[in-house]
């Protein structure tokens, strides 16, 4: 079996949050603007109208309109009135989320470019403890390997049967609990 | 050459108005409600797999499920999705009444200016004054209606009954003329 990546707490509630507001984990959990064009689109492809604003009333055809039948400018005034303040609020929406998007993936996705729809485990709060300080200091990996390889050896020279196991038990032990830091960084 | 539809002229300068705002004349002026999945959503590739990148998000989800989690663990980000969904609302309630004044304006011109049942790709002539005058007044007067259309049938009894030889042509000639008259005072109200 492969072996899996382990991501943060964080990231994987952040998985969750971002899947439904973002394109999910097949698309990388990509955002952008809305498309004012398609709002009013049906599925089979036609555009039911568009949000029209202030200044389309000044357009030609509006105007003739308006001239015959004033009785209809108050209502595709506020019309555009409405369109306008949807038209800010989803600006603002849009402006919100794309920052709140780049920065998760900046500061909680420890790697923005891995496939995310990849399996993975969650860290528990003792793993991150070591996670977070193996990962603040990198040169720690190296001895742990290092002390990992002299563990392997020292075990492979011990006698193999049931009276020796006392003996290994303390080397078994420690060489498990390497292993296991090392796999948080899927260098074991 | 088919014969062209006849049309008023306010009917004549809504057709751009509702062009803008409704599905166009090639779909007959209907109109759709806002919609965040389309804006929001895109076909890529091959197969048309449909890519979604947002959804509309209302306060109470907050507190439930996923974000309620999320916001537990960091809540540094409640301001922003407090601010988001505050942002959603408006722009939701906005919609919401554009579509609903939308949806009134476009069915109360339809009903009252524009032949709902007209194929609106097709030709048309926009009516002169005169001709407007005879339609708004047939449109709104029954008994004039039935009085015409009962008048139409006595004169093509009438013409029916008369000689069709060369000599009797003077007489035919006021029945008929009349006739045509009739037949193109109801043409212009689709009564014929």
């Amino acid at each position: 079996m492969a072996r899996r990546r382990t991501v943060s707490k964080a990231e994987h509630l952040a998985y969750e949050v971002l899947k439904d507001h973002t394109t999910g984990e097949r698309f990388q959990f990509y955002t952008e603007k809305a498309n004012w064009y398609d709002i009013f689109q049906t599925i089979y492809g036609y555009r039911g109208g568009r949000l029209i604003s202030p200044y389309d009333l000044d357009k030609t055809e509006y105007v003739k309109f308006f001239k015959l039948m004033p009785k209809y400018k108050p209502i595709l005034e506020e019309m555009a009135k409405e369109a306008n303040k949807a038209r800010k609020a989803i600006e603002r929406y849009d402006e919100i989320k794309l920052a709140f998007v780049k920065e998760v993936k900046e500061q909680v996705f420890e790697n923005p470019k891995i496939n995310f729809e990849s399996a993975y485990l969650v860290r528990t709060d003792e793993q991150e403890v070591i996670y977070q300080d193996l990962k603040a200091n990198p040169d720690k990996i190296p001895p742990l390997k290092d002390r990992k390889t002299e563990l392997e050896t020292q075990l492979a020279g011990m006698p193999q049967d049931r009276a020796s196991a006392p003996l290994r038990k303390p080397f078994k032990e420690e060489l498990e609990s390497i292993i296991n830091q090392l796999k948080l960084f899927n260098e074991a | 050459m088919a014969t062209k539809r006849k049309i008023s002229k306010k009917e004549e300068l809504a057709y751009p108005v509702l062009e803008e705002i409704t599905g166009g004349a090639k779909n007959g002026y209907r109109t759709k409600s806002g919609d965040w999945y389309q804006m929001y959503s895109t076909y890529s590739g091959a197969f048309g797999y449909r890519r979604v990148w947002a959804r509309l998000i209302k306060p109470y989800q907050l507190n439930y499920g996923d974000f309620a989690k999320f916001l537990q663990a960091m809540p540094e980000y409640k301001e922003v999705f407090e601010e988001m969904t505050k942002q959603c609302e408006i722009a939701d309630n906005a919609i919401k009444t554009f579509d609903l004044l939308r949806e009134k304006f476009v069915e109360d011109i339809k009903s009252k200016f524009v032949n709902p049942n007209a194929n609106f790709e097709t030709e048309y002539i926009v009516m002169s004054d005169e001709e407007e005058a005879i339609c708004s007044e047939l449109k709104g007067n029954t008994d004039k209606l039935n009085a015409l259309k009962a008048r139409a049938i006595e004169l093509q009894e009438k013409l029916e009954g008369l000689p069709k030889d060369r000599a009797s042509a003077p007489l035919r000639k006021p029945l008929k003329e009349e006739l045509e008259e009739i037949t193109k005072n109801l043409k212009l109200i689709g009564e014929i």
